[in-house]
């Protein structure tokens, strides 16, 4: 379902904290939301499952979503993902299926940007693939930068022990 | 001069045809390098992307935690990429890469990516998106070492 032209703009500004949304203006904002769906899921329903092909990405508008794993053997929700956040981002950069299994834990909805269009949008240099791109480009490299330096926080605690020092050179680090 | 056949091994590249290829290839430039050269510094923001044509490069990413420095150490294979988180975010770049052996690299500066991007020509966010993609696969990878060191530490109580 399309969203309606008339809350566009208000969409646009409840995104403004969205890490693919705050690098464009509000023009931009709204022109990429309209090549998007708004999706309603049920509590409990199924977003995607863990293996499934990527078919775009999602942005939550209302409503809250487990990315679920096993503990003990109950499902449980490993991250809560609520209003404003992205949900399958990086398979869509990747090209991959998706690596977990993500449930709706409350009545909720999603703006969705099939894979599809995505893929249109670039083959065309159209301006808003430019948009969503230089959005995850922000989000991706800072990713990347946060993660090398909690892998080498970790690293140094491993490394207080011979086991564990090997296991964080069998992992490529070195002190 | 750089042929576009030579960025047929680039990996991340085998979304963009031929012809995009070839249209990539003109905006880059060759750069020759020597045996211990430098090319990229830690610390230092790096101006360009460069992409591996020919030769050894050794790779040191170097992090300090509590005063504390740690390494990962790799060589980087023909075709891949690096000098792309720095490009893209302006911030100065986590690892030295010197030459180990006299090699070939291709480059396309900072700007001239931007403009690319400015242009309209669906080369600039195909390039983008390849080089998102080279950068996802790098987290994954940092990824699962944290996943380890945290299940090791958990184990261990450390």
């Amino acid at each position: 379902m399309q969203i309606m032209d008339d809350r566009l703009d208000e969409v646009a500004r409840n995104l403004r904290a969205n890490p693919i949304f705050k690098s464009m203006g509000a023009v931009e904002a709204v022109s990429v939301l309209k090549a998007g769906t708004t999706m309603a899921c049920g509590e409990g329903e199924v977003l995607f499952a863990e293996g499934d092909p990527c078919d775009g990405f999602y942005v939550v508008l209302t409503g809250r979503f487990g990315v679920m794993g096993v503990r003990d053997g109950e499902p449980l929700a490993l991250a809560i993902i609520g209003p404003g956040e992205c949900i399958g981002e990086m398979s869509l950069t990747r090209a991959t299926p998706r690596s977990a299994t993500v449930r709706a834990l409350s009545n909720s909805t999603v703006w969705h940007l099939a894979g599809s269009v995505f893929e249109t949008l670039i083959a065309q240099g159209d301006t808003r693939a430019t948009h969503i791109l230089q959005g995850l480009q922000v989000e991706i490299c800072r990713r990347f930068r946060d993660e090398l330096l909690v892998g080498a926080e970790l690293a140094a605690r491993a490394s207080a022990v011979d086991e564990g020092r090997l296991l964080v050179e069998s992992l490529g680090w070195e002190v | 001069m750089i042929h576009p056949r030579e960025l047929d091994n680039v990996s991340c590249l085998a979304m963009l045809s031929f012809e995009e290829r070839a249209a990539l290839a003109l905006r880059m430039i060759e750069i020759p390098v020597l045996p211990g050269q430098d090319i990229l510094r830690e610390g230092s923001p790096s101006s360009a992307a460069f992409v591996l044509l020919d030769g050894q490069l050794s790779v040191r990413k170097r992090l300090v935690v509590n005063e504390q420095p740690y390494e990962l150490p790799g060589i980087l294979p023909v075709g891949e990429w690096f000098g792309l988180v720095s490009v893209l975010d302006g911030a100065p770049a986590s690892a030295r890469v010197r030459a180990v052996t006299a090699a070939r690299l291709g480059a396309i500066g900072k700007e001239d990516f931007e403009a690319l991007l400015r242009s309209g020509d669906p080369v600039g966010p195909k390039l983008l998106r390849a080089w998102l993609s080279s950068i996802a696969d790098q987290l994954q990878r940092v990824n699962e070492s944290v996943l380890m060191l945290r299940l090791f530490l958990e184990q261990n109580k450390l």
